[in-house]
């Protein structure tokens, strides 16, 4: 499945790139409203949390 | 973490996966805060709920492997726009960063050495080399910042660099670049490499910074010496080579001796490159460049090599997809012809050409024009079930938590979820569930119907198991319509004859077939003009 899917499926938003990291990077470019830039930069934070949580736990 | 963090995290949780905070939050405390992504199926109530969060982990682990963290350098650009990265905060202040590299050119880490004015007391080797010693780094490229904009390098900068490559050669680390790169333009950098101040001492003559170079890296190609002087391998491997066109012997010949490098020919080194490994091109001097794109391995003049380490992972994979694909056969055989009641579980197979099917509900997939194939799918686990209650709904409910939660060691599959299929045998019927959006749909056509029609032929016909349709070796009958006239009773076998003899009325063989072409074309080329002798004259 691809990443529009993802999001779709997540964030009920559309993006119009498959490059993740680009989308990470500048979320406002790939989307037509702020609030889905918002959205999707929750997402990401999530994304970094669990990282974070990933790691910590790695370290115990 | 943080409490503050970890309250942060459940929030962004519930909100994107559309759980209760208050369930989240117990959720947490009870199996701890890994739990939200690890396992979370006695969490997420509806298959909504499910669906988003297979599909959070399937981003989420594609982002992981995409680390932009951690590239792979292979050129004084991309060096300078990793470092560029890692020091925007401090761009106002002159830093020296280190990167260290391991044998693929990927970044493992990096470390801000100091930051201040770059002297040599302050940039020691112990304080470089320390953390690559620790990380195992096979390379490291040096780094700092002139706040300034100028991007010459002072005699210190100079004398630096050439006693960090002294002690990187002492430690087998191999010191690939030193980059000066400024906080004002991200696109300028100076890289001694390119300079060839790396290469060489007597080459310092450095009088303007040279901004953009386009020279790649040859991370190893270094001539090794040691290599070269001494333990030249002459000995075949005695394990199978990756190419039977290129030997060990040849590879020598050709100049080249790093016994872990097993030769490739060019065809070779793009068949197993499209394969995703990693492929060298190697030099007559004993050298090797990392090949970065298909057109490398074009252009270059000489032998290719793959890693022994590599070949061998490569091999073994290989016989595991073949092993695979004999047990998932003989899997399925075993669910189908199971005595007791059984479970199957079915999951798509992989590949790019699968994507639009994968995690897609019912209702999606027939909008997209998309159905539910058997094809598509690989048996990935079966097993007996012991405990059905005659509730089909309950069982298939108890085999998704178990799927998620508790699953069987050996089950190599990914959790349940949407997209797969469950096949539940319960006194001998077997039904086929498709797990969507929205629990399950049974999918009475999943199965492909056999063809009974090629079993009989196979298991009666004498002619050399020709499957056409039709049974070749049996003996003339009577009519099926004189049979039905006389009252008796017909089955499909009686039509197979009659079908035979309609056929050959109307079929004449291949071999017939050619011979009349042949003699009807040679007819025809006897009789049509010869054209060309026509224009000529």
């Amino acid at each position: 499945m691809s990443i529009n899917n993802f999001i779709k499926i997540l964030l009920d938003i559309e993006v119009n790139t498959e490059d993740i990291l680009e989308l990470r990077e500048n979320p406002k470019e790939y989307v037509t409203k702020a609030e889905d830039a918002e959205k999707l930069r929750d997402l990401f934070l999530l994304m970094d949390l669990a990282k974070r949580q990933e790691v910590d736990e790695d370290d115990n | 973490m943080t409490t503050n963090d970890e309250l942060r995290y459940i929030q962004a949780f519930s909100r994107i996966i559309g759980v209760k905070e208050d369930d989240a939050i117990v959720y947490a405390e009870r199996k701890g805060l890994n739990a939200l992504v690890d396992n979370a199926a006695q969490l997420l109530a509806t298959p909504v709920q499910r669906e988003k969060h297979q599909a959070f982990l399937d981003l989420y682990r594609m982002s992981s492997a995409i680390n932009p963290r951690k590239p792979i350098i292979n050129s004084p650009e991309k060096a300078s726009a990793f470092f560029h990265s890692v020091m925007d905060k401090i761009h106002d202040k002159e830093a020296f960063v280190v990167a260290f590299l391991n044998t693929k050119n990927r970044v493992i880490d990096h470390e801000v050495v100091s930051i201040g004015t770059i002297n040599s007391s302050i940039v020691h080797p112990r304080e470089v080399f320390r953390n690559a010693i620790i990380n195992k780094a096979n390379s490291v490229i040096l780094c700092h910042n002139h706040p300034s904009g100028d991007l010459h390098p002072s005699k210190e900068d100079i004398n630096i660099t050439q006693r960090l490559k002294d002690t990187g050669n002492l430690l087998g680390i191999q010191v690939v670049d030193h980059l000066i790169i400024n906080g004002i333009n991200q696109h300028e950098h100076y890289s001694f490499k390119a300079q060839g101040i790396l290469e060489a001492r007597e080459d310092y003559s450095i009088t303007t910074s040279v901004l953009n170079e386009e020279t790649n890296y040859n991370f190893s190609k270094i001539a090794k010496e040691q290599n070269s002087n001494f333990n030249v391998p002459i000995q075949e491997h005695t394990h199978s080579l990756p190419d039977p066109y290129i030997s060990i012997l040849d590879r020598n010949a050709y100049g080249y001796f790093d016994d872990e490098m097993l030769p490739l020919s060019r065809e070779r080194a793009a068949e197993l490159f499209e394969k995703d490994l990693t492929i060298y091109l190697l030099y007559e001097d004993n050298t090797e460049t990392m090949t970065v794109d298909r057109e490398d391995i074009t252009n270059h003049g000489g032998i290719f090599g793959i890693e022994h380490t590599d070949w061998v992972a490569f091999k073994e994979y290989e016989a595991m997809k073949e092993a695979e694909k004999f047990s998932i056969s003989e899997l399925d055989q075993r669910f189908l012809d199971s005595p007791v009641d059984a479970f199957a579980i079915y999951q798509l197979k992989n590949g790019e050409d699968l994507r639009d099917y994968r995690f897609e509900g019912l209702e999606r997939l027939q909008k997209a024009g998309l159905s539910v194939e058997y094809d598509n799918y690989d048996m990935v686990y079966a097993a007996p079930l012991t405990d059905f209650n005659g509730n089909q709904s309950q069982t298939l409910n108890r085999l998704y938590e178990q799927f998620n939660i508790n699953h069987p060691t050996d089950f190599r599959g990914h959790s349940l979820s949407v997209s797969d299929m469950v096949a539940l045998k319960t006194n001998g019927k077997i039904s086929f569930h498709y797990v969507d959006s929205f629990g399950f749909n049974e999918q009475p056509n999943f199965f492909p119907q056999k063809n009974y029609l090629e079993t009989a032929e196979k298991s009666m016909e004498q002619n050399y198991n020709q499957i056409d349709g039709i049974i070749n070796n049996q003996p003339a009958m009577e009519k099926p319509e004189q049979k039905v006239k006389a009252g008796m009773q017909i089955s499909g076998l009686d039509l197979i004859p009659t079908v035979k003899e309609e056929k050959n009325d109307k079929r004449t063989s291949l071999v017939e077939q050619l011979k009349t072409k042949a003699s009807a074309t040679k007819e025809k080329q006897k009789a049509t003009p010869n054209m060309g002798a026509e224009m000529e004259r």
